[in-house]
């Protein structure tokens, strides 16, 4: 099995808001790192978030 | 010296987490918020719902399909602070923050979501950590 360097959990989304008022679109993209992450089933209140993850998130771009 | 996941692991963290947003009986949710916590999240401000299943897991990333855009956010005053990943049923499986530079989401161009607005997310991929 491969291996990869350690680091935190790593979400990457592009996010576009159209606003209502003027009908512009503005486009992010984004890099976050989760705060918490919880795997619970259906219908269970989460109870064991993980500790808040270290501030590693970076600006990218925004249109 | 650093600790390590093999892909195999991360693969299985990744589909651990897909697995928790498809627990519901219907599509999960991409949700930006007020202020909050992963125990008492904040007030919703644009909704978006996932594919069911939400996505696909390779080499411990989750790639999420097509999400539908909230076409009507309910939108507030303040600012997004808050973004969670769900079930359908609002059990929150993924909790961040939102802010300016430096903080886990960074929305440059405005933290603010008006009533009527379009919000929609064209990619989406969640990387189990290494």
């Amino acid at each position: 099995m491969s291996e990869i360097q350690s680091g935190q959990p790593t979400i990457r989304a592009t996010i576009e808001i159209k606003r209502a008022a003027t009908g512009l679109v503005e486009r992010h993209e984004l890099i976050l790192t989760p705060q918490d992450v919880v795997h619970a089933p259906a219908g269970e209140q989460p109870a064991n978030a993980h500790e808040p993850a270290p501030e590693q998130a970076q600006d990218l771009k925004d249109n | 010296m650093a600790v390590t996941h093999s892909t195999a692991v991360r693969t299985a963290l990744a589909t651990a987490v897909k697995d928790a947003i498809d627990a519901g009986a219907s599509p999960g949710k991409l949700v930006f918020r007020l202020t909050g916590s992963v125990g008492s999240p904040g007030t919703a401000v644009a909704t978006l719902t996932l594919s069911d299943p939400c996505g696909s897991v390779s080499s411990g990333v989750l790639t999420f399909d097509a999400i539908t855009s909230d076409t009507n956010a309910t939108g507030n005053a303040s600012p997004v602070a808050t973004a969670t990943l769900q079930t359908s049923a609002d059990t929150v499986c993924v909790h961040c923050a939102v802010a300016g530079s430096g903080s886990d989401i960074n929305m440059t161009g405005g933290l603010t979501v008006g009533a009527g607005d379009t919000v929609s997310c064209s990619s989406l991929t969640y990387t189990a950590s290494a």
